[in-house]
C-alpha cells in the first residue's frame, strides 16, 4: 500500500490524464509516482515539465543521463526507480556493483565515468573539487554540465522521496493501456 | 573572491523574461542571483527550477514557513553554504526566528520547535538520509499534514535537497553577481566584507567545508 494514496484518473484534468497515459505507454516514469504527485497538480505539472526538459529533451545525449539516473537508483536504493529502464537509451543491463564501483569497471568509457563521478559528487559530496571540475570540463561543455547537474539534482531529490512512499509497479491501472514498458527485465508481473 | 566552477552567464546574454527573474532575485532573494546565473546556461533548466520554486516554495497549499524551515535544515545537513546563508523574508514574517536555525540538526531534542515543525523536519531528515521506521514516520506525518501538503512539501524538500547537493559543488557565493543588495541574506552576511568576516569565525556553521 502506498504511504500517500494514488489519485484516481477521474479526479485529474485533461493535461494530467494525457501525461498518465504517456507514462503507461512509454514509462520513465511509470504511472505510480505520478499518481501520488497528482495530489498537488502544480507539483505534478512542474515535475513533468522539468523532467521532460532535462531528461528526455536537452542538449546532452539521453543515454548518459539514463546512466546517471541508474547510478542514483543504486546509491539511494530507490527500488521503484531502479526497476525502470528508459526504453530509448539503449544501455545494456549493468550489475549493481558495476554502477557503484564504476571507477574500477571496464564497462564504461572515460566520459561515462566522468558523468558518474558528477552524480556521485552530487549525492555524496567531494573533497577534491579541483580534480572533479578538471575532469568535468575535459568531457562536457558548461551547458552540458548545467543540464546534467540539474537533471541529477532532480532525480536524486525525487528518488530520495519516492523510496519512502512504498509504491510498486503495476499497482495503478491506466484505462485501456496494459503495458509493462520501461519495467526492468524480470521486474514485471 | 572565489570563482564559480561553472561561469555566470552575463545579464545581457539573457532574454527579457530571464532578466526580470534575475532582478527579482536581487530584490527579494531565495534564491539570490548567483545560482540563477549559472542555471542560465540552459534556459530550460533555469525555468524548470524557477517556476516550481515560485509555485511550490513561495506559494502553495502548505504554509511557507514550514517549507523554509525544512530548506534551511537541508542546507545544514548537506552543508550548502550558499543556501544556508540565505533566509526567506516571508518565512521571517511568518514567525521563524534566527535562533531556531542552530538547533536544526538536533531538532528532536530542541524546545524551539513545536510538534508539527518537528514532524516536518523528520520528513526532511528521512528524505535526506532515509528512515528505517516507515510506520512511525508516516503515522507522525499523517497526524499533522494532509496528503496534498505531504506531496507538495515532500517535493519542495526533494527539489531543494537535489539542488543544494549540486550547488555546494559550484563554489558560488553571495555578492558576486548583481551585487549591492542584501535581500534575504542571513544576519552577518549582508555584504561581501561582513560575509568574509563571518566565514572566518571559528564557530562558523560550515567551517571546514570543501572549496
Amino acid at each position: 500500500m502506498p504511504r500517500i494514496s494514488y489519485v484516481p484518473m477521474d479526479d485529474m484534468d485533461d493535461e494530467m490524464r494525457a501525461e498518465m497515459e504517456r507514462s503507461a505507454r512509454e514509462g520513465t516514469p511509470r504511472p505510480e509516482s505520478s499518481a501520488v504527485r497528482a495530489h498537488a497538480p502544480e507539483v505534478f505539472k512542474s515535475f513533468t515539465a522539468y523532467w521532460d526538459a532535462t531528461f528526455r529533451q536537452g542538449e546532452l545525449d539521453h543515454a548518459i543521463k539514463e546512466l546517471a539516473r541508474m547510478y542514483i537508483t543504486r546509491t539511494t536504493n530507490c527500488q521503484f526507480c531502479g526497476n525502470q529502464r528508459s526504453s530509448t537509451a539503449g544501455l545494456p543491463e549493468y550489475e549493481v556493483d558495476e554502477l557503484l564501483n564504476f571507477e574500477k569497471s571496464e564497462n564504461y568509457d572515460d566520459r561515462q565515468k566522468a558523468a558518474l563521478a558528477y552524480a556521485q559528487a552530487i549525492a555524496w559530496n567531494e573533497q577534491d573539487l579541483d580534480g572533479l571540475w578538471s575532469r568535468m570540463h575535459a568531457h562536457f561543455t558548461e551547458r552540458e554540465l548545467v543540464e546534467l547537474g540539474c537533471f541529477v539534482a532532480l532525480t536524486f531529490g525525487q528518488q530520495s522521496w519516492i523510496r519512502l512512499l512504498g509504491i510498486g509497479h503495476q499497482e495503478y491501472a491506466v484505462a485501456g493501456i496494459d503495458s509493462a514498458t520501461g519495467i526492468a527485465p524480470g521486474a514485471a508481473r | 573572491m572565489s570563482k564559480p566552477r561553472i561561469s555566470y552567464v552575463p545579464l545581457e546574454d539573457m532574454d527579457e523574461r530571464m532578466q526580470a527573474e534575475m532582478a527579482r532575485s536581487a530584490r527579494e532573494g531565495t534564491p539570490r542571483p548567483e545560482t540563477n546565473a549559472v542555471r542560465a546556461h540552459v534556459p530550460a533548466a533555469f525555468w524548470a527550477f524557477a517556476e516550481p520554486w515560485e509555485k511550490m516554495f513561495r506559494n502553495g497549499v502548505c504554509d511557507h514557513s514550514i517549507k523554509e524551515l525544512c530548506r534551511v535544515y537541508i542546507s545544514r545537513t548537506v552543508t550548502c553554504e550558499f543556501c544556508g546563508n540565505q533566509r526567506s523574508v516571508k518565512g521571517s514574517s511568518e514567525g521563524l526566528v534566527e535562533g531556531q536555525y542552530d538547533d536544526l540538526l538536533n531538532f528532536e531534542a530542541s524546545d524551539r520547535f513545536d510538534d508539527r515543525q518537528k514532524a516536518a523536519l523528520a520528513y526532511a531528515q528521512a528524505i535526506a538520509w532515509n528512515e528505517a521506521d516507515r510506520d512511525g514516520l508516516w503515522d507522525r506525518l499523517h497526524a499533522h499534514f494532509s496528503e496534498d501538503e505531504l506531496v507538495e512539501f515532500g517535493c519542495v524538500i526533494a527539489l531543494t535537497f537535489g539542488q543544494q547537493s549540486w550547488i555546494r559543488l559550484l563554489d558560488v557565493d553571495h555578492h558576486q553577481y548583481l551585487a549591492g543588495t542584501s535581500a534575504s541574506m542571513a544576519p552577518g552576511f549582508e555584504n561581501a566584507d561582513a560575509l568574509a568576516d563571518s566565514k572566518a569565525k571559528p564557530d562558523y556553521w560550515a567551517a571546514g567545508a570543501p572549496h
